[in-house]
């Protein structure tokens, strides 16, 4: 009722100015000029509505010129006094978002007054320019164009349309996105969409005859692919902000054989319309230096809303395990949602507001980003509180009588879900071993075991603790879950290769071998259970099974990187230096930076005495981040083959850092001091070798060399002595020491 | 909002000659034109410039104009919706007219507009209305619907006028579908002899631009 009396007074508002009564006429208030289009309204405009309001744009008219702001006038009056203009749900004071579209009062008074006095021009030559649209790109040609393969029709008349256009990524390497820009093909049909990265193809191969034409649907859900590789970006689009850009060192990973998958809200306009969205993707070549996550909160075992409640309540809360700051938020509910609040509260109780929504509309759903990342100390606690109002009142209601809903998928269901995009303070965590670990696995967890407190029988919770459990060297505890999973799902593939994998790293790999074949019989498309066996073989040196299963994998998925290296290794092994070296380049040439390439390709190439370019290939493998080591032995070996012996103990230095525990890489640094000269040194580092391994009879023998040779015979037998007290029959030591005692005898 | 009876004086304006038919594909034989005193009244133009004296032809009962913009959004949503309910009502005697108020509307206007939308370019179309008859209709936004009785449409009030049905409540506030069909309601009522009842809210859409 409340909004209808609203309503009538803005149309008698309207009605009056149209008969010309000036505001100043019936109020005595003439102090101030009234606002003028040039002076006070067309800058509101360009600012705040004319991203969507300009020809070809979203917006149903233009709001340009003065002549269309006149014409619109009415209109402007009573949604922006509404607040329906522009769209902005979240109120005041719950979290500072960047792009607010929330116009101030200012403005809404001087619209107000403008409209009042009969839209008055003022001096056309003082309004600031237009700005300037274009149909085409924001951000300039992108890097790479995705359209969507065929076009879709939407129907004149009807309601509101969801549509899932698949879009196969042809990229030939692992490639980074610094942003996007959808151009929809059709402004005004386009009400908004999101993108999904579809890392397995996986939504392609559900629908294998039909996916050209575009899946039907509200919401998805897909498998996240092989690793631990959590959602971390919204790619969320809405026509006042058609290019979405990453901050500076956060873009996101695609590689080859991903797709997206552009989920669309289609509106009817009165016509038959088509729409062939296309995506434009901007690629930078400096991969990550932070990896977000978005964190879930959600209750939808309880959203259960009977007929005609107005006021249904569904919460959650999550613990975060670790200090974290929030990016931004995307609360998301359909039809019935009401009331939409997120909330978190610090360890000393201080409240973080995070979002407050009070009038849901799906239609003017959105990301909000916040203009300060908020840090949230470790053990905060995240809250969300819906409120759904499932009684007629709600005028959204799809269901008129109403009826009892509950969670799902449809625009017929219900949804409660908020989405937290967060970057941990800390990358890395040490875990209890003081291995380090990706901070967001401990997210991860934290969300994943509330959920199976909230419900024991939470499949894909359960799936990811063990996943997690596997990862942070506990593969017990993950067979004990993947085998309960695999007891309730049978046929399920991918659980059996995930229970191999575990079993694989447990040292029961002739268990793994038997899960992942399993598993191919139950799927033969199954790309990671055929990996898995194909690299389990090559632990075991099953070369030629190995290579035959690589291949078979090739044969499904010619672009799949780690296939190639793996089988580059596997030909390596079968002395087919060739073969191996052409799959090698194929594996880098689609992923510059593929780990097992570089490092086989260069020990092959070591093997093969083409230092140089093992040198090449182990210092891209540093530069990827390839820190361990073993990388960087080789390429001190690489190095020093290559008569550079600077950098070789440069690069023993550094493995000397990855693992200070191996005594080896200190053994290798004294004999390369040693052969410039350095002899100080080599025996410092000599001495720290054995020091770690005091049972190095070699190790002995060697530092007795050093010793002798930089004038100190009494510590030089010292350490002959030393390597014959631990193997009496080490013939370099005692020859060393029969040299050194006739050395001795001829002074 | 409650309207006052506005008390029309017509002004004189001159004879024209009728057009004996609308334009091809409706088919239907005008009833000889409302006449005031001895003046033929002019409502308007239709889509090649004649002037349209009836909006009535032989059988009809009801005229049902429906007040729309070639760029309102809303008024061109509800147009396959329209083009449903003139096939619906046309074989009970409704006659139902697009009626084109705002300058900007012109022929040329309308033209391009119903070659993007089909549903719009199936039913008789009135452009640039007489401001007497808009004044007649009570109408003031796009889409808006006013039904009269087929020999009294500039002779007595608009016999029903509102919104077409209850799909948009505010600007924002939309139904995933109408739960009253105010216009359908009130033609079935006028056609079994019942008095409409009026729209419980006012229509939703963009405001008629008044003819200067």
């Amino acid at each position: 009722m409340r909004r209808r009396s609203q309503f009538v007074l803005n149309t008698v508002t309207i009605l009056s100015s149209f008969a010309g009564i000036s505001h100043a006429q019936t109020h005595p208030d003439t102090t101030a000029a009234p606002p003028t289009w040039s002076h006070q309204i067309a800058p509101i405009l360009y600012s705040n509505c004319t991203t969507c309001h300009h020809p070809g744009g979203a917006g149903p008219f233009s709001l340009l010129t003065y002549e269309e702001a006149r014409r619109w006038s009415s209109q402007i009056l009573t949604v922006t006094q509404s607040r329906f203009m522009p769209p902005w749900l979240p109120e005041p004071g719950y979290g500072d978002f960047a792009d607010n579209r929330r116009l101030s009062a200012e403005d809404l008074a001087n619209i107000k007054r403008w409209v009042n006095a009969g839209m008055p021009e003022g001096i056309r030559a003082e309004a600031p320019a237009p700005p300037k649209y274009t149909s085409e790109w924001q951000l300039g040609p992108p890097d790479l164009v995705l359209t969507a393969p065929e076009s879709f029709t939407v129907p004149a008349d009807g309601q509101d349309l969801f549509r899932n256009f698949i879009y196969p990524v042809n990229v030939t390497r692992t490639r980074y996105v610094r942003a996007i820009e959808i151009l929809p093909g059709n402004a005004r049909v386009v009400h908004h969409a999101n993108i999904l990265i579809d890392r397995t193809a996986e939504l392609r191969r559900q629908h294998p005859s039909n996916w050209r034409a575009g899946i039907p649907g509200m919401e998805l859900e897909i498998g996240s692919g092989d690793r631990f590789d959590p959602d971390s970006h919204f790619l969320f689009w809405k026509p006042d902000t058609p290019a979405v850009v990453e901050p500076s060192g956060m873009p996101w990973r695609l590689d080859p054989g991903n797709d997206l998958i552009l989920n669309t809200h289609l509106k009817p306009t009165g016509r038959v319309e088509t729409v062939q969205p296309r995506i434009g993707l901007y690629f930078t070549d400096t991969p990550p230096a932070r990896a977000p996550m978005l964190l879930q909160l959600e209750h939808d075992a309880a959203l259960n809303i009977p007929a005609g409640d107005s006021h249904f309540v569904v919460e959650d809360e999550l613990r975060l395990p670790i200090a974290v700051y929030a990016l931004g938020i995307y609360p998301h509910a359909h039809y019935l949602g009401k009331q939409l609040e997120a909330w978190s509260i610090a360890p000393d109780g201080k409240r973080t507001p995070l979002v407050l929504i009070k009038d849901w509309d799906i239609d003017r759903q959105s990301v909000y980003t916040y203009r300060k990342p908020l840090l949230l100390p470790a053990g905060s606690v995240l809250h969300m509180r819906y409120v759904y109002d499932n009684s007629a009142a709600n005028l959204r209601n799809p269901a008129n009588p109403p009826v009892r809903v509950r969670n799902g998928n449809r625009s017929t269901d219900e949804m409660g879900h908020l989405w937290l995009q967060v970057l941990p303070v800390h990358v890395v965590e040490r875990n209890g071993n003081g291995a380090e670990t990706d901070s967001r696995m401990l997210l991860e967890r934290a969300w994943m075991e509330h959920r199976l407190t909230r419900d024991p029988n939470d499949a894909l919770a359960a799936y990811n603790v063990a996943s997690l459990d596997a990862m942070s060297g506990n593969p017990a505890g993950a067979i004990a879950i993947y085998r309960k999973l695999a007891a309730s799902a049978p046929k399920d593939a991918r659980i059996a290769t995930s229970l191999g994998a575990a079993e694989e790293q447990n040292g029961d790999w002739q268990s793994a071998l038997d899960r992942y074949r399993a598993a191919i019989s139950l799927d033969a498309n199954y790309t990671d259970a055929r990996y898995d066996l194909a690299t389990l073989e090559l632990r075991h040196e099953q070369y030629d099974a190995a290579a035959a299963d690589y291949r078979t994998l090739l044969q499904q998925h010619p672009d799949d990187a780690a296939a190639h290296a793996g089988l580059g290794t596997a030909l390596a092994q079968l002395q087919q230096p060739d073969a191996a070296r052409t799959e090698f380049d194929r594996a880098l040439a689609l992923d510059a930076a593929q780990p097992d390439a570089l490092a086989n390709y260069a020990s092959l190439e070591l093997a093969e005495s083409n230092p140089q370019h093992a040198q090449e290939l182990l210092t891209k493998a540093v530069a990827a981040g390839a820190h361990d080591a073993a990388t960087f032995q080789q390429l001190a070996l690489a190095d020093q083959q290559t008569q550079h012996p600077a950098e070789a103990e440069a690069a023993l230095r550094s493995a000397i850092a990855a693992d200070p525990s191996d005594p080896t890489n200190h053994s290798l640094l004294a004999q390369s001091l040693a052969a410039r000269g350095d002899l100080v040194g080599a025996i410092a580092e000599q001495q720290a070798a054995l020091h770690i391994n005091q049972k190095d009879a070699d190790g002995w023998s060697n530092l007795g060399v050093l010793h002798a040779q930089s004038g100190q015979p009494a510590e030089a037998r010292n350490d002959f002595e030393h390597a014959l007290a631990i193997d009496p029959q080490h013939a370099q030591a005692r020859a060393n020491l029969q040299r050194l005692n006739n050395g001795a005898s001829k002074q | 909002m409650s309207h006052v009876a506005h008390s029309q004086s017509i002004p004189a304006c001159s004879r024209r000659s009728v057009i004996a038919l609308f334009a091809a594909g409706l088919g239907s034989l005008l009833i000889t034109p409302i006449a005031i005193g001895d003046e033929t009244f002019i409502y308007g133009n239709d889509i090649d410039g004649r002037d349209i004296t009836s909006l009535a032809s032989r059988d009809t009962r009801y005229i049902a104009a429906i007040f729309v913009a070639t760029d309102c959004p809303i008024s061109n949503r509800y147009l396959p919706l329209l083009a449903q309910l003139s096939h619906q009502f046309a074989p009970r005697g409704v006659r139902l007219w697009l009626v084109y108020p705002n300058p900007g509307d012109t022929i040329s206007a309308v033209r391009a507009h119903q070659s993007q939308y089909p549903a719009a370019a199936s039913l008789p179309q009135l452009i640039a209305p007489d401001p007497r008859f808009l004044a007649q209709a009570h109408v003031h936004v796009t889409p808006e619907a006013a039904i009269f009785p087929s020999d009294a449409v500039m002779t007595h009030s608009v016999f029903w006028h509102g919104r077409i049905d209850d799909r948009y409540l505010t600007f924002g506030t939309q139904r995933p579908a109408a739960t009253r069909h105010d216009l359908a309601d009130a033609l079935n009522a006028a056609l079994v002899g019942r008095q409409p009842v009026p729209p419980a809210a006012p229509p939703v859409g963009c405001a008629i631009i008044p003819r200067s």
